[in-house]
């Protein structure tokens, strides 16, 4: 011990030196943290009232369209059955919350903590007040889901036969597409029937999925998992088919080639007026179908109604069986039409020569073969 | 001389106790030995940062790259530096450096009194119009408080760094990104109960290692057995306060959520 | 009890009375009386472990006696306030065992120490001024800048008398000055000691078991044993002595 341990002025400015950093760093550290909690800078609170929270905490993550954008402020009970969500948000984003954005609680990440998501509103509505209650949207109930599932079960039944005989017509009906292309209100509607058949296809593969994960909910039904997974499989061929069927008509819009022959050859045109017109009714027809199929999912996810009669009700769980089967059998039918009908599209495509983009639209219809 | 080791350990904690109430007492009451504060600071402070930083980098370092297998197998490689963070912020950083310090500055004030004891130093301060519990005890008791906390943020942020190589040893990724994915799943209720907890440490090794070199007995032997039971006690005393800390945090978490 | 210091001068410096003291596996000090006049050069002998050290460090109270009076310079040492027991010990030199100089400072830090801490320091020249003169005293200017690791036993002993000394007391308590030093060191440090005691006019109290240490520097000397007072006399009534006991003492 041979050092003097006097202490010097240089000493003193080293030890100095090593304090200021160490609080810095402390500083930066409760810096960072407050500030992805909000507690600098503007802020403003909303609330909104669930009858779940799932575990929410205060200091949970808020999100709007996926950004964090501010925490869970407080969470209590309001009666038996309420539960009052405060959340505190950054000013930045308060223009975007509107008065009909609604509050979600839902689940980020593998480790499952709960997030509160806010939902975009209309950009018309005017922006919430401080300390307004938004509307909320409650989780999905099990029970529930399966009510409606009987329902739309039976619709996608119906739909996919629909769909089938469309698609078989269109692969029949050469020619019909003559008058049927120069119509784009059909093309129109074809797009939106296939965009439906994919939301459907989408809500019925989140079903299911769904039921596989609540294993044991439904005694009997649920514990049936080749049901589960049928209906998983019909999900899957229907999305494929769906996808199928809108690059066909893709393609149809983009109506590559074939446009003189289809000119010259007017009896055909004449002949194809009839079967045009039933085409164009069951166009329509599966339209609303589609649309109702929406409405029902739309249904499924706002979470109406009670199934305690299927709980009961042990046939159900047959004749969903059988359903499910029937879905898939459709489906895979329709899958290998619109298959067929995208080849001979292609073959035909690729045997004429381009025309001029604007009249690509009547340039398909054209094209048909007598 | 130690034939009752339960009667030895209990007189040891009453002495303890009973020194700890004197060294508070006078730590209240001016006057105030700044200067011999200070001086002990810089030996406390300053003088221990490069063992704990490159301490804190290897942790770091090497506490990441054992992690890291575990959450890739899960799919969450992307958790790795939050979950770096809140071990290191939490328990690791005060934890070690607190240990750390019990060795190195517990044993040498351990020694450091001892050896003035036993030479009669303390002796010849108390006559030399010095109150040696103020001086000597007070002083580094004060210094290992305010200083562990300091030791323990450069600690923590070295060990940030020594992480962050860890990571990226396995694929870029922005210094940005890192603090930011470190920083995500850290709140107050990590940072400020786990800084309190290193005031409790600082204070119990400075508490311990005067304790400990204050009752040495007599012979240069004497000295040793002081510093190095001032380590063994005040790590003991370290794990303890510890696991009190967080018990107490527990239940205040679930009192307040 | 209330006396001033004044009216002590050219009397009994230190006065004991029954003093006892104890520890846990002996009884070290059962009835001490003693009474040492100013300026007289007292030596306490006995055997290791009587308790020598024990009745010096009760005088400064660095120990608690558990009965008995102690006197010194007219002050009731045991019953002082912190801040008049520091008045008290600026007056009362100890030179330790071991010398008990302070290893993490230097020569002149150790000196300054008692002067600074006493707040008798005055000015840094003062300081300086102070410091040199007291190394004079004991011969050892040239060590002013080294630390006390640097020295030999002897040096050590000389800069601890310097450090006693610095504060110019008026009782000087030797705690065996010349434990662990050669004989011809040890007469130096003797012949030292009864110098600066001719300096200064003090009065000291040495404690020791080294006989030529106590020829060189006693008055008087009392002996120790059994936890009392034994006898008291010069040396060369002591030398003479028909006791046994003593005269196994000091041959």
């Amino acid at each position: 011990m041979t050092i003097t341990m006097k202490m010097t002025v240089g000493k003193g400015i080293r030890l100095g030196v090593f304090i200021i950093l160490g609080i810095a760093i402390f500083a930066y550290a409760i810096y960072i943290i407050g500030k992805q909690r909000n507690l600098f800078g503007n802020t403003f609170t909303v609330s909104g009232i669930f009858r779940d929270v799932s575990g929410l905490k205060v200091g949970s993550n808020v999100r709007y369209s996926g950004i964090n954008v501010g925490s869970v402020s407080n969470v209590h009970l309001l009666n038996d059955t309420l539960v009052k969500v405060q959340v505190t948000l950054e000013d930045k984003v308060h223009q975007f919350i509107r008065e009909d954005s609604r509050m979600e609680i839902g689940t980020e990440g593998v480790m499952g903590n709960k997030v509160v998501n806010i939902t975009p509103g209309t950009s018309t509505k005017p922006v919430v007040e401080e300390g307004a209650t938004l509307g909320t949207i409650e989780a999905v109930k099990m029970d529930e889901i399966l009510d409606e599932l009987k329902k739309s079960s039976v619709n996608t039944t119906v739909v996919t036969q629909n769909l089938a005989e469309i698609t078989s017509k269109i692969n029949q009906g050469e020619g019909i597409f003559g008058k049927l292309f120069t119509d784009t209100s059909f093309t129109n509607n074809l797009d939106q029937i296939s965009r439906n058949t994919a939301n459907l296809t989408r809500n019925v593969s989140t079903i299911t999925s769904k039921i596989n994960h609540e294993e044991g909910v439904v005694g009997k039904l649920l514990s049936d998992t080749t049901l589960a997974k049928e209906f998983d499989q019909a999900g899957n061929n229907l999305l494929e088919s769906t996808r199928n069927l809108k690059g066909f008509t893709q393609k149809i819009n983009r109506g590559e080639g074939m446009f003189g022959k289809m000119f010259t050859d007017t009896a055909f045109t004449r002949n194809l007026d009839e079967t045009a017109r039933n085409l164009t009714y069951t166009t329509k027809q599966a339209r609303a179908i589609s649309e109702n199929l929406a409405r029902i999912t739309r249904h499924i996810e706002s979470g109406k109604g009670v199934m305690n009669k299927l709980l009961v009700d042990s046939t159900f769980a047959d004749s969903l069986d059988g359903t499910l089967k029937n879905i898939n059998k459709t489906a895979r039918e329709l899958d290998q039409a619109a298959e067929t009908v995208r080849k001979n599209w292609f073959i035909r495509t690729f045997s004429t020569k381009k025309q001029p983009p604007e009249q690509q639209q009547i340039d398909t219809t054209k094209n048909r073969p007598k | 001389m130690k034939n009752d080791q339960g009667a030895n350990i209990l007189s040891d904690i009453t002495g303890l106790v009973r020194f700890t109430v004197r060294v508070v007492r006078s730590m209240m009451d001016p006057p105030f030995e700044n200067r011999e504060m200070m001086k002990q600071s810089y030996f406390i402070g300053y003088k221990t940062l490069p063992l704990i930083a490159v301490t804190a980098f290897i942790l770091g370092l090497v506490l990441t790259l054992q992690s890291r297998p575990v959450l890739v197998d899960f799919g969450a490689e992307s958790l790795l530096p939050g979950m770096i963070s809140v071990s290191i912020v939490r328990e690791i950083g005060p934890v070690v450096t607190a240990l750390i310090c019990a060795g190195k500055i517990g044993s040498g004030i351990g020694a450091e009194l001892g050896s003035m004891k036993v030479t009669e130093q303390i002796d010849a301060m108390e006559v030399s119009g010095t109150n040696p519990m103020k001086y000597l005890v007070s002083t580094r008791v004060l210094a290992t408080t305010l200083m562990l906390p300091i030791l323990v943020f450069f600690a923590d942020a070295i060990a940030f760094v020594g992480s962050y190589l860890a990571v990226n040893l396995h694929g870029e990724i922005a210094p940005q990104l890192f603090l930011t994915n470190a920083f995500a799943p850290l709140h107050f209720y990590d940072l400020i109960p786990a800084t309190i907890k290193t005031f409790i440490f600082g204070f119990a090794i400075g508490v311990i290692g005067s304790y400990k070199g204050y009752t040495a007995g007599f012979g240069t032997e004497a000295v040793g057995r002081a510093a190095n039971s001032a380590v063994v006690v005040a790590s003991v005393a370290i794990f303890i306060i510890d696991m009190l800390v967080v018990e107490l945090q527990h239940s205040m978490e679930m009192l307040n959520f | 009890m209330s006396a001033k210091l004044s009216e002590h001068t050219g009397e009994q410096v230190v006065k004991l009375e029954h003093l006892k003291k104890s520890f846990p596996d002996n009884p070290v000090l059962r009835d001490v009386n003693l009474t040492i006049p100013k300026g007289e050069n007292a030596v306490i002998i006995g055997q290791s472990g009587i308790g020598k050290s024990v009745l010096i460090k009760c005088m400064v109270r660095l120990i608690e006696p558990d009965a008995g009076r102690i006197e010194i310079l007219g002050h009731q040492v045991n019953s002082l306030e912190e801040e008049a027991l520091n008045g008290l010990r600026k007056k009362i030199g100890f030179l330790f065992q071991g010398n008990a100089l302070y290893d993490s400072m230097s020569v002149r830090e150790n000196l300054e120490f008692p002067l600074v801490r006493n707040k008798m320091a005055g000015t840094k020249k003062q300081l300086e001024r102070q410091v040199i003169q007291a190394l004079d005293n004991v011969g050892l200017r040239q060590t002013i800048d080294m630390m006390p690791s640097e020295l030999s036993g002897g040096m050590k002993k000389r800069i601890g008398l310097a450090r006693t000394l610095i504060l110019q007391p008026e009782i000087i308590l030797y705690d065996e000055p010349t434990t662990g030093l050669d004989p011809i060191t040890s007469k130096e440090i003797s012949q030292l000691i009864i110098d600066l005691q001719r300096h200064y006019h003090t009065t000291s109290i040495i404690i020791t078991h080294d006989i030529s240490c106590v020829k060189i520097t006693a008055n008087t000397i009392h002996v120790l044993k059994d936890g009392s007072l034994y006898t008291s006399g010069t040396y060369n009534e002591l030398k003479q002595s028909k006791d046994a006991w003593i005269n196994n003492f000091f041959n």
